[in-house]
């Protein structure tokens, strides 16, 4: 067994290969340290209370146990990490009854948005943040995690291509849209 | 220009107790995994190798 010392100068790709090698439970607990704030925080933002990001982050990490093997590491961790939560974020809310009722106008606003000019990166910005959380709390969960996964932790193209398993140009128009609906909601509201 | 996807960023504390259920739940999984582990793929192997082993001096012992 290795020293907390050295435990703790791992990086986060030579840990991960511990725990699969090794599958040591007190690595994960490193691992679970370094990590479950930051998957805790952005749990909260796909939750509808704090008890409800409590159970999604452990329903993640218990999830990751068991699936660490399959990082393969063609990504950084974090970035892998991050898009393993996004995606099971939005299983959670997708499987979640009251997502009938906002596709109807999501529906509405895709064709609006169908019209418009691309949405640049500078009007973006120009969003208020509290607004901006308004909208993202209802639009598509697919549509907010591609747009934080670019705007919050700048994700690349590629990252974000290589986490949905899309091509390049399938998530550029992704982005592009889900800007678009963006700016739509925000109008309204 | 501030991006306003870094201001909404949820800064709250996990609560402590959260650490203490996941790390018992992930043992748990850890001793399911090794349970069947063993029944499933080291019992059987060792078996295998001592039946294996027997065969081997009957034979040797018939000639």
């Amino acid at each position: 067994m290795k020293s907390s010392v050295k435990i703790n100068q791992l990086s986060d790709e030579e840990l991960v290969s511990e725990i699969v090698k090794t599958n040591d439970s007190a690595l994960f607990a490193v691992l679970y340290d370094r990590y479950a704030p930051i998957v805790f925080n952005k749990c909260l933002g796909f939750a509808k209370h704090k008890a409800e990001a409590e159970d999604l982050t452990h329903d993640i990490f218990i999830k990751l146990y068991v699936k660490i093997r399959s990082f393969k590491g063609t990504a950084k961790f974090s970035t892998w990490l991050y898009s393993f939560t996004y995606n099971f974020c939005v299983n959670y809310v997708q499987r979640d009854a009251y997502k009938n009722k906002e596709q109807v106008n999501e529906e509405a606003v895709e064709k609006r948005a169908a019209v418009t000019d691309e949405v640049s990166d500078e009007d973006f910005f120009q969003l208020k943040a509290e607004r901006l959380q308004k909208v993202l709390s209802i639009i598509d969960p697919k549509d907010k995690m591609v747009l934080l996964m670019k705007y919050q932790d700048d994700f690349s193209i590629k990252d974000i291509s290589q986490s949905l398993e899309l091509g390049e140009s399938a998530v550029k128009m992704r982005i592009k849209r889900a800007k678009e609906k963006v700016m739509e909601l925000y109008k309204t509201i | 220009m501030e991006n306003p996807f870094k201001k909404i960023l949820n800064q709250e504390a996990l609560p402590e107790t959260l650490k203490d259920k996941i790390m018992n739940d992930i043992s748990f999984i850890k001793l399911s995994i090794d349970v069947a582990d063993l029944f499933a793929v080291k019992y059987p192997t060792v078996a295998g190798e001592l039946f294996t082993m027997t065969e081997k001096k009957s034979k040797k012992n018939k000639k």
